[in-house]
């Protein structure tokens, strides 16, 4: 069992502006965890902060019961490898081949030539891009790009995946699919953690969690709590 | 029993290859990083090495009229006029005492019959021959050493002048003085001129390495994000900037060697004017290995300060929401 919990979570941006007063929350492996807001309201720091790319101004953050938030920077550097990251809009570098795009967190890592040819080659045929390893971005649809950014994010086996709208190029079915591939690594004890703005694709989810107003709240429970109370 | 620290155990991925095999491998994909761009490469070694080559070449002139100024000034002294008729006995007497003196160098005797013949070998032998008799004294030409100063020199002219068998000393020193000055000038204005190359290249270097590397941004944002370190950021762009200085710094050897394979014939019939004693400092190994080890170090510096700046830019645009 896996888990990422936030307490008292706040953060301050320069000017005196607080985006988060105070987020408690829980994401757990075995489903996606989704979070839901509207444009602005902090849902890609909050993913950065789960990363550990943005420390948090203040409050924990507590990755299987450990505080991450108090690592040093070769702390932070080691938990990053267990981290993927999907981002809103793919980051691939357009000049380097699909191949080389994926092999970026490995190469980081400092693993072998053989074996990085070997991960390379099992995450592009998870997100069906074998065929495409040679190209380059840019010949690529939107939506390619995006899958070849979740081979890249899945390629080194993360224990934590963060994707920030992973599917906002996608029709809805080819969203439902990538979803599916985020829920076989949830199963697989990787905490899954997703944003997105577009409700219809948290319609049937089990975990969803709104950022509002500087505060994050579970809908399954409002919802729970809502529908005892009628 | 120690408490876990880590929210998940070692799975064997933190194992990582030699420090020496992740650097060579880098290295080798900055090398191939270049030969895929061959213009971008071409146009930054050219430039790298034409902004090198100009302080490098302005060191060499201002070193070479050093040498030129020392060389030349050893031949610095002052002439001795007899009376006209002097038996030959006393301008030897004269001779020696001058030879005697620590300060002088040498002393060519000219006996007044020598004079003569010099000048009718030249262009006037028609006006000479209306003369009746030789006009000319007997003169001795002293040549001071290489570490005698103009005082010393117009002292012992001074001593000359006052024999009574001397009727006129012509002190040579004035030229010397005058190129002295001349190579002060040269001097400064060169060390002047090559310190605002040498400046002006730091900025070449860097503005170059920062248009190779413009392409890269994107990579050096998307490997920030996948939670690089600094180093391993920065180690691929560092090693480019240290193969592009690099081959700045052999552009500089050749453009300077072929410069001075121009220079050298007409250089070196000024030095054949002067004796053809004089050895001009030329391109040698020592100097290659200096230039291009300057032009790498250089390639260093641009590349540092381009991932630097980009890596804090990256920092601040991660903190976007």
């Amino acid at each position: 069992m896996s888990s990422v919990a936030l307490k008292s979570v706040g953060m301050d941006f320069p000017g005196g502006f607080e985006l988060f007063k105070n987020l408690n929350a829980r994401f757990d492996d075995k489903a996606i965890n989704f979070v839901v807001g509207r444009s602005g309201v902090g849902k890609t720091t909050l993913l950065q902060i789960i990363a550990g790319l943005l420390p948090p101004s203040r409050g924990k953050v507590f990755v299987n019961d450990i505080n991450v938030t108090g690592f040093n920077r070769s702390e932070m550097l080691r938990y990053r490898k267990y981290v993927g990251v999907v981002t809103q809009n793919s980051s691939l570098v357009l000049d380097r081949s699909v191949y080389e795009n994926v092999a970026m967190p490995l190469r980081i890592t400092g693993m072998s030539g053989q074996d990085i040819r070997h991960r390379v080659g099992a995450s592009l045929r998870v997100v069906g891009m074998s065929d495409a390893s040679n190209l380059l971005p840019t010949r690529l649809s939107s939506g390619e790009r995006q899958r070849v950014s979740i081979a890249r994010a899945i390629v080194h086996r993360p224990k934590l995946l963060v994707a920030d709208e992973p599917t906002g190029n996608f029709d809805r079915e080819l969203a439902l699919e990538v979803l599916g591939l985020f829920d076989l690594f949830a199963e697989r004890d990787t905490v899954v953690v997703v944003a997105t703005h577009d409700p219809n694709l948290v319609s049937h989810a089990e975990r969803v969690f709104e950022l509002e107003n500087g505060t994050i709240e579970s809908l399954s429970r409002k919802q729970s709590s809502m529908e005892s109370a009628e | 029993m120690k408490p876990q620290s880590f929210p998940w155990p070692d799975d064997g991925r933190e194992a990582r290859e030699s420090v020496a095999r992740v650097r060579l491998r880098s290295l080798k994909e900055s090398f191939e990083h270049l030969c895929s761009h061959p213009l971008i490469t071409f146009f930054v070694w050219l430039l790298i090495g034409i902004a090198l080559s100009l302080p490098a070449g302005f060191w060499l002139v201002q070193h070479n009229i050093g040498v030129v100024a020392q060389e030349l000034s050893t031949d610095s002294g002052f002439t001795v006029y007899f009376y006209k008729d002097l038996p030959q006995e006393e301008v030897e007497t004269a001779a020696n005492s001058l030879r005697r003196n620590p300060i002088v160098k040498d002393v060519d005797v000219i006996t007044a019959q020598e004079a003569w013949e010099f000048l009718m070998a030249s262009d006037f032998d028609e006006e000479l021959d209306a003369l009746d008799s030789n006009p000319l004294p007997a003169s001795l030409t002293v040549t001071a050493t290489q570490e005698t100063d103009r005082e010393q020199i117009l002292e012992l002219a001074k001593w000359a002048s006052e024999q009574p068998a001397v009727e006129s000393v012509e002190v040579d020193t004035e030229w010397m003085v005058q190129l002295h000055q001349i190579r002060q000038i040269a001097s400064r204005l060169t060390w002047i001129l090559s310190a605002l190359y040498g400046i002006g290249v730091v900025f070449v270097s860097v503005a170059a390495v920062r248009y190779a590397m413009d392409s890269r941004f994107e990579e050096l944002r998307v490997i920030s994000l996948l939670g690089a370190s600094n180093r391993s950021m920065r180690r691929p762009f560092v090693y480019c900037g240290v193969l592009y200085g690099f081959g700045g710094g052999v552009v500089a050897t050749c453009i300077v060697v072929l410069s001075l394979m121009i220079i050298e014939q007409p250089l070196q019939g000024l030095a054949n004017r002067y004796g053809g004693s004089i050895q001009f400092l030329a391109m040698d190994y020592l100097f290659s290995f200096i230039l291009i080890v300057v032009g790498s170090i250089l390639g260093l510096v641009g590349a540092l300060q381009v991932t630097v700046v980009q890596i804090r830019k990256n920092r601040y645009s991660n903190r976007s929401r």
